[in-house]
């Protein structure tokens, strides 16, 4: 099998996938015991006015019969057509068009640093294995592989934006944006980038470990292999045996893992973002599990599942494109 | 063997949590016997560790006293200790003790009051006796809350008024001439009626700083209850009995337990000490559970699967991977809005979500296995299915079962962390994460960091780090021993 019916295959098992999570919600949102969704539009009747109400009937088609519903359900769930929020009365698709790209954001730059430092720091632990430099690298990530996320937020929040108040307490744009808004894009950028250091560094500290770990096992495999010695018999500094023969071998299971701890990723950026209340889906959820704000909660599970999806779906492309020796299948 | 030792330490604080602090986690209560409205609780909001009293050399801060020994006055001798004052003299007033008419049929102070028909009204129609019991306080600096309390009952035999008592709750210091009043206790009775009345509160919560302004040292306090009797009716008897009983003030301190008090909720706060020791014990179960039940599906799937192959394998399979790309907290999320937030369905979740990794891993392992010669020839022998599946597969991969077993139990607790602290929690449980979630409900992160109240934040937090710790050290302590290629590579 060539590399295009490969990706072709790739393509329609994810659009499988997307398929089964839409449906998913269904069953979740609507035949579950206590029926939340309907609960919740019957319970929001004194909320909002009676033809939006009527909107978000039709939207979820609760007046028809199941197998109608759930063929609606998900055609709303694929053309991106979330219904109202119970609380705001936005479009939920608008809200999440406008605080998703915040959460892209906040994990890209965690999780590059975090791949950077990681891998690298697991490479120094494997290359000295043993020493207390590796116990050390191992017992640290282990730490912080165990504390939940939030508590080291708070600790960040506490030491740096309440007591040495170098940093704002929390938020996605500096309090002085409210009076002064920025005039250039320079102090934009910049506001917005001393806003995410914070949380950025505590969803960092969250999974820089889990990377350690990861790359230190992989390069471990790899260093224990003939052609390694080889290399090193055959008088080629360290340096290069490391990174060139080492680090390139055992960086393809890491791409693999980069897309397993995509979840992972995200769970952390979600508690993340509600410690530091930076306006992304985290803090968007959040608002909606104190709310009950089911159409929020429905839509917010299906793009999350998405994008775990497409990160799936790109890491097997990689690995797929990187990899000559796999065999597509 | 770092780990083991931990985990067994939990183990007992788990299993001994009672046994080291015989606190209510979650609503404790002042003990003793406090008739009519709510039981007092047991701690002031937001009180420090005791602890900090001598090491950090703060001995002002008061503890929690209460001001009168013996207030259902089921001794003669604690009767004795009532100072009695009446506001005008001459009139026949008798007090004494009265050893069955109280509120639990124990001793209680009777006070009679009697006016001859001839006699001059008390000016301005009212006569007050003063009861007074003095009590030492001492602590320099004063306490955190007052509860007090009082029970009386009227026998008016002829008195018409409808207002015919009055209870004032005060304080004196040492000889002051002046007491001070806490505010709002001035009760009328409005009924006339043989009928006991029980009467409570809190000074806290009124306007301003009322302990503050009561305690101003160490030294002696006189508790004093204000007995009112309105007597307005000229040229009529007046024949009144007062019985009084379980008057009592609770001082609530300023320092409290090993690790001070919570200010959740605010009707009685939480020892946190003892909330961190029953912590332990929610942990553990919903690790060991989560992490029990879930690596118990994940092999039998795993061994079904791998053993059986063909569609049951297929249909397996898929449906693991599609659960796989769930992402993990949103799921958590979705699955505990919709199905309800109690700790049985957290767990259940839990264990729904954790066993598809498990699962994989005993599968690839039992597809190896099965192309074994032994297995063959136990086929050969006219072994059936499920005998070959027990006694030669299982055996084979159960090493596997000790490793997953460590692992999975720190993302359960992890996990139950996240989802109190999303308020997805089950608050009616004392865990670790609910703590947790109760400092984040106070907001006192965001407005003063954690300095101040780090008693409260750091010890959920550290034990939750602790325990995950040790259960992936156990892990990978089992990973080397159970697995010899690892051991070599060192």
């Amino acid at each position: 099998m060539g590399l295009k019916s490969y990706i072709a295959k790739r393509i329609v098992y994810m659009l499988i996938l997307i398929f089964l999570v839409a449906s998913a919600n269904f069953i979740l949102f609507n035949l579950m015991p206590n029926n939340t969704l309907e609960k919740f539009v019957l319970q929001s009747t004194g909320k909002m006015t009676a033809d939006k109400l009527a909107e978000l009937r039709a939207i979820f088609g609760l007046d028809r019969p199941l197998h109608e519903r759930y063929v609606a359900y998900v055609g709303n769930m694929l053309t991106w057509n979330f219904g109202f929020s119970f609380e705001t009365r936005n479009y939920v698709q608008n809200d999440i068009a406008r605080v998703l790209p915040n959460t892209l954001l906040l994990m890209g730059v965690a999780v590059t640093a975090a791949m950077l430092v990681g891998i690298l720091l697991g490479v120094v632990a494997a290359y000295k294995r043993g020493g207390a430099l590796d116990t050390a690298l191992v017992t640290t990530s282990l730490a912080t592989y165990s504390v939940p996320v939030f508590w080291i937020g708070w600790l960040l929040l506490s030491i740096f934006a309440v007591q040495l108040r170098w940093f704002e307490v929390g938020g996605l744009e500096p309090l002085s944006w409210a009076t002064n808004p920025p005039t250039s894009i320079i102090q934009y950028v910049a506001g917005r980038l001393y806003m995410i250091v914070l949380p950025t560094v505590a969803l960092f500290i969250f999974i820089f470990g889990g990377w350690i770990l990861l790359s230190r096992a992989t390069v471990l495999e790899t260093i224990t292999e003939d052609y390694v010695t080889t290399a090193r018999a055959k008088g080629l500094p360290e340096r290069t045996v490391l990174l060139k023969h080492v680090l390139k071998n055992a960086s393809l299971p890491l791409i693999t893992s980069a897309a397993l701890t995509f979840g992972f990723l995200i769970s952390g950026a979600i508690i993340t973002e509600t410690v530091f209340s930076y306006g992304g889906m985290g803090l968007l959820v959040w608002n909606a599990i104190a709310t009950g704000d089911v159409p929020v909660m429905q839509a917010f599970f299906f793009v999350i599942a998405l994008l775990v999806i497409v990160a799936n779906f790109i890491a097997d492309l990689l690995y797929g494109v990187i990899d000559p020796r796999i065999k597509y299948g | 063997m770092l780990g083991l030792i931990i985990i067994a330490l939990f183990g007992v604080i788990a299993v001994a949590a009672p046994v080291l602090s015989p606190l209510d986690p979650m609503e404790p209560k002042w003990p003793g016997y406090y008739p009519g409205g709510d039981q007092p609780k047991l701690c002031g909001k937001l009180a420090v560790p005791i602890w900090y009293k001598s090491l950090l050399g703060m001995q002002s801060l008061p503890e929690n006293m209460e001001a009168i020994e013996d207030h259902e006055l089921a001794l003669t001798e604690t009767f004795d200790k009532w100072k009695l004052k009446t506001s005008q003299t001459g009139y026949d007033v008798t007090v004494q003790y009265n050893p069955t008419g109280g509120t639990l049929d124990d001793g209680c102070i009777e006070i009679v009051y009697k006016r001859d028909a001839t006699q001059q009204l008390p000016s301005g129609g009212k006569f007050t006796i003063i009861l007074g019991r003095e009590f030492v306080f001492p602590y320099e600096d004063s306490p955190k809350s007052i509860f007090f309390h009082y029970s009386v009952k009227l026998e008016n035999r002829t008195l018409l008024a409808a207002f015919p008592l009055g209870v004032t709750t005060s304080y004196r210091r040492g000889t002051e001439p002046q007491s001070m009043t806490v505010k709002s206790q001035t009760w009328p009775i409005l009924q006339v009626a043989d009928k006991w009345y029980s009467k409570s509160g809190y000074t806290q919560g009124e306007v301003g700083p009322i302990e503050e302004d009561i305690f101003t040292g160490s030294g002696n306090y006189t508790h004093q209850i204000t007995l009112t009797i309105t007597d307005d009716r000229e040229g009529s008897n007046a024949d009144v009995t007062v019985y009084v009983d379980n008057v009592q003030s609770l001082l609530y301190g300023k320092a409290f337990g090993l690790l001070g008090t919570s200010s959740i909720p605010l009707s009685s706060p939480r020892d946190l000490f003892t909330m961190l020791l029953y912590g332990t014990r929610i942990s553990f179960m919903i690790g060991l559970l989560t992490a029990i039940l879930s690596v118990a599906i994940g092999l039998a799937v795993g061994l079904v699967s791998g053993y059986v192959r063909g569609l049951v394998d297929e249909g397996l399979m898929r449906f693991a991977d599609f659960l796989l790309v769930l992402p993990g907290l949103p799921l958590l999320i979705v699955l505990v809005t919709v199905l309800g937030r109690s700790i049985w369905n957290i767990v259940g979740v839990l264990i729904f979500m954790g066993w598809m990794g498990f699962s994989r891993t005993v599968r690839s392992m039992v597809l190896s296995l099965r192309e074994r010669p032994f297995i063959e020839s136990a086929k050969a022998a006219g072994a059936g299915t499920f005998y070959v599946i027990y006694r030669h597969i299982l055996p084979n991969v159960f090493a596997l079962v000790y490793i997953s077993l460590a692992t999975a139990v720190p993302g359960a607790i992890i996990s139950e962390a996240s989802l109190a602290w999303l308020g997805l929690g089950d608050i009616t449980i004392p865990s670790w994460g609910i703590m947790l979630y109760d400092f984040s409900a106070t907001q006192t992160a965001i407005v003063k960091g954690l300095g101040e109240y780090w008693f409260w934040v750091i010890p959920p937090g550290v034990a939750i780090a602790v325990m995950a710790m040790a259960f992936i050290l156990m892990g990978f302590a089992l990973d080397e021993i159970l697995n010899p290629k690892l051991r070599q590579r060192r």
